[in-house]
């Protein structure tokens, strides 16, 4: 185990390398320039001087081996072009945080109602609760999200004004961004739960199960649910990696100072290091991620072993 | 009658009665009932017991370290954190200058040297201001090492452009500590809109011990700062929200009544009309006509038109084949509707601009300099005809008389909905008048950049706002030597008007060599000014005396609410 | 025990039957190698069992009526789709306007279907463009296993680990265009990791299946174990991952749209037109509604036909 475990710990390491590397160079290589919209206001010696403080008149190779080097031994990710002073590491932290709470919120009412809804569809299998749970369970994924929040925000806080329209650190502000994102992971479980279920509904052993004479509760409670859980912990996995991440369609309307909000704006800006540090920091969360999701397996499933 | 009155004197009591409530809910926190109890009134109106503004902040600032950041968004922060060395007031309808950082000021007689003298005010930390702070800001403005983004502001000071450029050391820069409360600049020559940069942030002070305490993270926190200004910044979740409070070691600190300003921190359009509508923000800007009527409807909204000093432009690349033919260049400059323009894209929100400097902008104490020279297009206009020009440049060049062989690409440096209408718009106008095919180019804005200065690109289209108010910054941008405007355009006489002018302390004169310069400009074509932006402003009723007019600097200053609804 | 005496007790009655009663009627060479119904292929057993499912079908039905609306829809009002009436703004639907009109005074009937053109072509290509990919890629990492596979396996992880819209920006950054093609290598470019991990996961499966086990010690060449085995038992899921992928394109279209990267001016796509009046929703709800329902009737009969195709072609629910 533990050996296995640190040969993937090498991996992981070896793609984030590539992936430093990759972006730092494609970054690079966009025209564009982090000044932004200033830039053809500054006579050529105030670009120069912005140019040279940043350390961005150096060759390439030798900006990309000062960003190794920081990257390696101090963590660090630089400073934002954007947001003069801004450490990137520090607003990752940050920020991550912000998005991750909402998006553990919404991960968590979107996997415990879809799991809900799919138990009850899988076995109510072609009769009306299951045609009702999958329609409400359908309607999450076949609305943009940037149209399901908009109708959210107009309703509960023009309308109705019961919620504020924008803003953090209460939990009142969490209300909207939370249904809005929730919707989605409803459908995906629910779904997903319900052929997993039925998958196992038909197997041998629940039918050696029930032909024992064990309740149908029982059946369901130690046999069914644990192996139709299994396989949600693949996606479970991909999913918690992008709570981090954030979204940015929720973060912007609702004013959530989370991270995908900073990822997509960075990218609009040329703000180079903020790019590469929020790619490195979305590849490292989604290759642990994987990580966690196999040796979630290995404990979880009797079936898989390590060779 | 009657009635009413007894209703007001109802009401009254009962404003008396919660007025008193509040003061025992307070009492041992802020002030006393004895102190509530005698209102505050300005102009008639009974200032609100709690005084707040609610605002919102259309991004995060980039910083608040004035030197460093360049963002309107951070301007406005500091606009109300710290004292600029003068700020330009609202009175009647006209912007005053009046004295801000400094009592009184002066300048010698060619208007090279200008002094200062400072009041005494005092830092949020309880340190006193000195010369020595605005000194310094402008000094570290200057020096190449910080890579200020506003330096060119400032290279009408002696040896600016030297130091910026590493030839000389900061201290020769024409920057002079006379004494603790008196400040001098020495300037490279005669500059005629001098004082018009000092209300901005080139011109507010910073503390060398503070900005060397924080290094780099200067001004990327509210904690990593001191403040001058009326307000304080107190706390600021980053893309969320900021709150400003009264600064009580200000001098002016009795002017001051707002004691909290709350902004959000908002990106998107809908949100923020959204909460204007639900009334968690006291004001918004607003350009979309479906909101503007919404809004327009409500009564106790106030609705404030201003045209911005700022021109949406499209300019022409004169290298290129087709454009180094000026009738051709006027064509296109004459083609356009601006009445349609106005009314079919931006749903008059915005104002036709028939000149390259916009409505507003003044020229020194002579007033708004647009009452004095009208708008050249508008002449040019009634002369001369839009296709008979295109196929007199088509002759010129060679180009047969059939438009309908010419094919155009309009550059863009957006890639939103608005700019694809726009584009559209454009495309289709283009074909009706003068029967050319317009390829429409969408690009992200860095890309934009990158094609139009390397002259990869026909035609264009920009927003320029303009730098300080004087003329001299929207015609300067087209003299041969800048690079502002990628048209590559040069004209000899265009740049001797425009030294003359530079150095011109005439206010009369000066106007006089602007309006030739103007009339070339637009002879010649190498952009075509389209609108003038202008600022629609909503804001409910009982905010009273916040600024109404684009160059006022006061920013929240005097403002107060009265009649704000719980 | 009673059985037995009974089958004792009837072989001493044969002796009583006269062996005239007997008649030899030969043997049948063929009878044994008759099945009692008729044989049902794969693809024939799968339709007949999607034609069972009423909820696919319905699905089936809706997606084959706005594919064909699609295809015929921008003719049908009579306006062309980017032509700019200023006179005519934002107007409701009504007998002129089917669907109403835009800011720009666009006939928003045609410009849905217009739209709908590019959204279901990205889908639809955009995920068998990644299927086919990630088949071939996903067959030959299984197939050689060992160091290929892993190494193989290690660029998807890269792939799939760095966020796609920065590979979107790059892609239409580098060949300098936002037309259809671009978006669609962008979105394609690490579109097909996931079903080549599907493939190959599913393969391996098989590889270790009996009756594979069984055809390789038979001597089947691997060509046709592959082809005669592997290839259907993979096939279903492929199919059944495209279906719900299609949607995934379309909302990636969408979100793109959205950011202001999607599609671009003259043309427009489902994405493009709601993001366009998710803006003034309020003002103008039928500009929101009708490219919103496509996307959602889209979406929805996708991934209710997938999930009959599921059940369909899942050979494990052959009867």
């Amino acid at each position: 185990m533990l050996k296995y475990v640190l040969k993937r710990i090498g991996y992981m390491l070896v793609t984030l390398f590539i992936i430093a590397t990759v972006t730092f160079f494609l970054m690079h290589s966009i025209p564009g320039d982090p000044l932004g919209a200033m830039a053809n206001k500054l006579p050529e010696q105030a670009k120069a001087n912005y140019y040279a403080k940043y350390g961005l008149d150096k060759p390439l190779t030798e900006q990309y081996g000062i960003f190794m080097k920081n990257l390696v031994t101090k963590g660090d990710l630089g400073e934002s072009l954007k947001y003069p002073g801004k450490s990137i590491t520090e607003t990752l932290i940050t920020n991550s945080k912000v998005s991750g709470v909402n998006g553990a919120f919404a991960l968590l009412f979107g996997v415990s109602i879809g799991i809900v809804l799919g138990i009850v569809a899988a076995l109510n299998k072609n009769k009306w609760p299951d045609y009702l749970v999958m329609f409400v369970a359908m309607m999450g994924i076949t609305i943009p999200v940037f149209v399901l929040a908009a109708m959210l925000q107009y309703l509960f806080t023009v309308k109705w004004q019961l919620l504020p329209t924008s803003g953090w650190g209460k939990p009142k502000h969490m209300i909207l961004p939370i249904i809005a994102m929730c919707f989605g992971s409803i459908a995906t479980y629910a779904r997903y739960l319900k052929a997993n279920m039925l998958d196992v509904l038909g197997q041998d052993y629940i039918l050696t199960a029930e032909a024992k004479g064990v309740s149908r509760f029982n059946v369901i409670k130690d046999h069914v649910m644990k192996n139709a859980f299994l396989p949600c912990i693949t996606i479970l996995g991909g999913q918690i990696s992008g709570i981090f991440t954030g979204s940015f369609v929720i973060e912007k309307m609702f004013g959530i100072p989370g991270l995908g909000f900073y990822y997509v704006s960075s990218i609009n800006d040329r703000d180079y290091t903020m790019i590469i540090g929020t790619t490195i920091f979305a590849a490292a969360l989604f290759v642990l991620a994987q990580l966690l999701i196999d040796i979630a397996y290995t404990i979880f499933d009797p079936r898989i072993r390590i060779k | 009658m009657a009635m009413k009155k007894i209703l007001a004197a109802l009401l009254a009591g009962a404003m008396v009665l919660s007025m008193a409530a509040c003061g025992d809910d307070k009492d041992n926190t802020v002030g006393s009932s004895t102190e509530n109890a005698t209102a505050k009134t300005i102009d008639g109106n009974v200032l609100d017991e709690e005084q707040y503004f609610n605002g919102y902040l259309g991004g995060d600032p980039t910083t608040l370290d004035g030197v460093i950041g360049n963002d309107s968004i951070g301007g406005s922060v500091l606009n109300n954190t710290m004292e600029p060395l003068t700020r330009l007031a609202e009175k009647d309808g006209q912007n005053i200058r009046e004295g801000a950082g400094a009592e009184s000021w002066e300048s010698n007689e060619d208007g090279t040297v200008w002094t200062f003298h400072l009041r005494d005010n005092t830092w949020s930390d309880g340190q006193p201001v000195t010369a020595e702070h605005y000194a310094y800001a402008v000094i570290r403005t200057l020096t190449p090492e910080t890579g200020s983004p506003n330096s060119y502001l400032l290279t009408c000071i002696k040896n600016a452009n030297a130091v910026l450029a590493g030839e000389k050391a900061p201290s020769e820069l024409g920057v002079k500590v006379v004494d603790d409360k008196t400040i001098e600049f020495t300037l490279e020559q005669p500059t005629p809109y001098f004082l018009s940069l000092t209300d901005g942030r080139v011109m507010q002070p910073q503390r060398q011990d503070i900005v060397e305490q924080y290094g780099e993270s200067y001004g990327a926190e509210a904690t990593n700062m001191v403040y001058c200004g009326p307000f304080k910044v107190e706390s600021w979740t980053h893309n969320s929200e900021m709150v400003l409070v009264k600064n009580d070691s200000y001098w002016d600190k009795d002017s001051v009544n707002l004691t909290t300003i709350n902004y959000k921190i908002m990106n998107d359009e809908n949100t923020i009309f959204n909460s204007f509508t639900n009334g968690s923000i006291d004001s918004c800007g607003c350009g979309t006509p479906e909101w503007m009527d919404k809004f327009g409807s409500m009564e106790e909204v106030q609705y404030i038109h201003n045209v911005s000093p700022s021109v949406r432009f499209h300019f022409f690349n004169t290298k290129d084949k087709l454009f180094s033919n000026k009738n051709i260049r006027k064509a296109f400059t004459l083609a356009i509707d601006r009445e349609d323009v106005s009314k079919s894209i931006y749903f008059n929100t915005m104002e036709p601009a028939y000149s390259w400097v916009p409505d507003g902008v003044s020229s020194g104490e002579l007033g708004i300099y647009r009452q004095q020279v009208s708008a050249p297009l508008k002449a040019i206009a009634e002369k001369e005809d839009a296709k008979a020009l295109l196929l007199k440049g088509m002759e010129e060049l060679g180009l047969g008389s059939d438009p309908s062989t010419l094919n155009i690409t309009f550059t863009m440096g957006d890639t939103t909905q608005w700019i694809k209408n726009y584009g559209e718009y454009y495309q289709q106008k283009f074909k009706e008048v003068l029967g050319v095919n317009i390829t429409l180019d969408f690009n992200e804005w860095g890309t934009f950049q990158s094609k139009v200065n390397a002259g990869e690109y026909q035609m264009g289209y920009m927003v320029w706002g303009i730098d300080y108010n004087d003329p001299y910054a929207m015609l300067s941008l087209m003299r041969s030597d800048s690079t502002a405007i990628p048209t590559f355009w040069a004209n000899e006489e265009y740049d001797k008007l425009m030294d003359a002018a530079a150095v011109e302390m005439d206010e009369a004169k000066r106007v006089e060599l602007y309006e030739q310069a103007e009339a070339i400009l637009m002879e010649e074509a190498p952009l075509c000014p389209v609108v003038n932006e202008a600022s629609n402003t909503y804001r409910y009723k009982y905010v009273k005396n916040s600024n109404t007019m684009s160059f006022t600097s006061t920013g929240l200053k005097y403002a107060y609410t009265s009649g704000r609804p719980d | 025990m009673a059985t037995e005496q009974n089958s004792f007790a009837s072989a001493a009655e044969w002796e009583d039957i006269p062996a005239e009663k007997f008649e030899i009627i030969g043997t049948d060479d063929f009878s044994g190698d008759i099945i009692a119904r008729p044989k049902v292929g794969y693809w024939a057993d799968a339709w007949r069992r999607l034609k069972e499912n009423k909820i696919a079908i319905v699905a089936l039905i809706v997606l084959i009526l706005l594919i064909v609306m699609v295809a015929v829809g921008p003719a049908l009002s009579g306006y062309n789709f980017e032509q700019v009436d200023t006179s005519a703004i934002n107007q409701r639907p009504s007998a002129e306007h089917w669907f109403g009109t835009d800011s720009l005074g666009r006939d928003l009937f045609a410009r849905v279907w217009q739209g709908g053109r590019v959204s279901i072509v990205i889908g639809i290509v955009g995920a068998v463009v990644a299927s086919v990919i990630g088949c071939i890629y996903g067959g030959i990492a299984s197939y050689f296993g060992g160091i290929v596979d892993d190494i193989m396996m290690r660029v998807v992880e890269v792939l799939l680990s760095i966020p796609y819209l920065i590979i979107v920006i790059l892609i239409s950054v580098v060949t300098d265009s936002k037309s259809i093609g671009t978006m669609m290598l962008a979105l394609t470019l690490t579109g097909w990791c996931g079903i080549a991990r599907l493939v190959r996961g599913q393969m391996l499966q098989l590889k270790s299946q009996e009756y594979v086990l069984a055809a390789n010690a038979l001597g089947v060449s691997p060509l046709k174990t592959i082809m005669r085995h592997m290839i259907p038992n993979t096939i279903g899921i492929i199919i059944v991952a495209i279906t719900f992928d299609i949607p995934g394109y379309i909302f990636s279209e969408a979100f793109l749209s959205y950011i202001g990267l999607g599609i671009q001016p003259p043309n427009t796509s489902w994405g493009a037109l709601a993001s366009a009046a998710q803006q003034n929703f309020m003002f103008y709800p039928y500009q929101l509604l009708f490219p919103s329902l496509m996307i959602a009737l889209t979406m929805l009969s996708f991934t209710l036909l997938g999930d009959g195709l599921r059940d369909a072609l899942d050979p494990k629910l052959r009867k």
